[in-house]
């Protein structure tokens, strides 16, 4: 079992004067083996809300729990795609992929077995000598989830993973993410500020409010599976994101209210 | 050119200022002691500049394992910062050369005080680059690190050693540097080896080309010593290339 819980998540930077509250009265729930997007406009709390689940921060109060284990620091076992990879520059492409199974211990045979069956499976196997700097952000990305399924955690988080990538890319990456999620099933946090990605990729989408953050409202996304690019043409995919546009588009109003107010003033 | 130009032209006098030729064959001659230009110094070359070779070297030495430990220190832990880097800064500030009657006082003569100044004076270019080279890690790249299950001694040798090493690196370049100039320095005074001593020898018997042809020689280690961090930069840091703006 590997759900992901918050339960009323408050989470405030700074002190004082210069305090910021991210989340407030955060609560929601990944299920097991469940791909979940968490979706909202920018600066409402979606990236901290997963790094609290990464264990990167600690919440004020309330409880943030995976698998029932409450969380207190990073692990292995939640595994983390950042925006713009992150990778090692100094490592190659190989060595990026094999570095959570050295950290792991595992004998070098079994590194090197799962390291080219995962360059295999991102179709990378002939840029594994290569260095992150000399790829481009779609292949740097499918690094990225290669050294993340080399970990073979049994929950992802992602954090608006394809976010820094070209439209066309993009689409690519999310189908073959879909691909190899429908294989595995794991349970999956995905934080993104697109509709249509937020729908395609989900078995449920929540929508965060305005900040201080928390859930407005969870729709199920009963798309079929398996799902290719073309369930986005569907009158349930559009009926599905034209009504989560409408929630999303309510809170982003209410973050540029001040903004209309002094407009209104002058 | 120029130098050779005023020279041969009369615009210098060649007794204070004599012109490349002069220098060069002079040089060789302290090196090689094939041509008596270098008069009573023929021959003296090799050994002043093992002398000053050894207290660069272990002067950097030295420098280099305080300065990169200390400088991830300061670099990594704000607690360690506020207790180190207000004396650190203070001591850059003092100019190395105002260590010398202390150095003497502390060490004496000979090879040991010169070896402290160096490694001294080598000591604070490391330690600040260091210092900023680990301050100016990506944190996602510390977190990807600590998500992949790295413990905090993997965290220093795998991720954040080598990722300040391209400015540990510049560094170094500095240090080096500065320690070819403290080597001088230090050898001017209580020791009878080395170029420093050899130049400062020169000075005092008024050879000019002697003078000149040793301190174009130390120009040349210290070029030398710089080529040999770039091209070990180079084995170490084959991701890392250095470019200019233009490629």
């Amino acid at each position: 079992m590997a759900e992901i819980a918050l339960r009323d998540v408050r989470k405030t930077f700074g002190r004082g004067r210069d305090a910021v509250t991210a989340l407030d009265g955060c609560t929601f729930t990944v299920p097991d083996g469940e791909f979940v997007t968490l979706l909202g406009p920018s600066g409402c709390g979606k990236t901290t809300a997963l790094d609290l689940v990464a264990g990167f921060t600690a919440s004020t109060a309330g409880r943030v729990t995976v698998g029932g284990r409450e969380v207190t620091r990073p692990g292995p076992e939640r595994a983390v795609v950042f925006q713009d990879s992150a990778l090692f520059p100094w490592l190659r492409v190989e060595d990026n992929i094999a570095f959570g199974i050295r950290m792991a211990g595992r004998p070098a045979r079994e590194i090197r077995e799962r390291v080219d069956r995962l360059l295999e499976r991102v179709g990378l196997t002939e840029f594994r000598r290569r260095y992150p700097a000399e790829l481009s952000g779609g292949m740097r990305q499918r690094v990225s989830l290669a050294r993340v399924l080399a970990l073979d955690s049994a929950v992802l988080l992602m954090d608006e993973p394809f976010g820094a990538l070209d439209a066309q890319t993009r689409g690519l990456m999310q189908e073959f993410l879909t691909g190899i999620w429908e294989r595995d099933r794991r349970t999956v946090l995905f934080v993104t500020h697109d509709l249509d990605e937020a729908v395609f990729l989900a078995d449920r989408v929540l929508v965060m409010t305005a900040r201080p953050g928390r859930i407005k409202q969870e729709l199920q996304v009963d798309l079929p599976r398996p799902r290719a690019p073309d369930i986005m043409a569907t009158p349930r995919f559009h009926a599905l994101r034209d009504e989560i546009r409408r929630l999303v588009r309510d809170e982003a109003i209410r973050t540029m209210r001040p903004l209309a107010t002094e407009r209104g003033a002058s | 050119m120029l130098w050779q130009l005023s020279v041969s032209a009369g615009l210098v006098r060649a007794e204070l200022l004599p012109g490349p030729g002069e220098v060069s064959a002079t040089l060789l001659d302290l090196v090689f002691a094939n041509s008596g230009a270098a008069g009573r110094y023929s021959g003296d070359w090799p050994e002043h500049a093992t002398a000053s070779l050894i207290r660069v070297y272990a002067g950097f030495a030295l420098a280099v394992a305080a300065a990169v430990p200390v400088g991830i220190g300061i670099g990594s832990s704000r607690t360690f910062e506020r207790v180190v880097d207000p004396t650190i800064q203070l001591l850059r500030n003092i100019p190395i050369t105002g260590f010398v009657p202390i150095a003497i006082v502390l060490f004496g003569l000979g090879d040991r005080p010169a070896i402290y100044l160096i490694a001294l004076a080598a000591f604070f270019p490391t330690v600040v680059n260091t210092s900023y080279g680990v301050r100016q890690i990506d944190q996602r790249i510390v977190r990807s690190a600590l998500m992949m299950g790295a413990g905090p001694f993997q965290r220093l040798v795998r991720v954040i050693l080598p990722a300040a090493l391209p400015a540990i690196f510049t560094g170094l370049r500095l240090s080096m540097g500065v320690a070819w100039v403290l080597v001088v320095v230090a050898e001017f005074i209580g020791v009878r080896s080395g170029l420093g001593y050899l130049l400062f020898d020169a000075y005092q018997f008024f050879a000019p080309h002697v003078m000149l042809a040793t301190m174009f020689s130390i120009g040349l280690l210290g070029f030398v010593s710089d080529r040999l961090i770039l091209l070990i930069r180079l084995r170490v840091l084959a991701w890392n290339r250095l470019g200019t703006l233009r490629g």
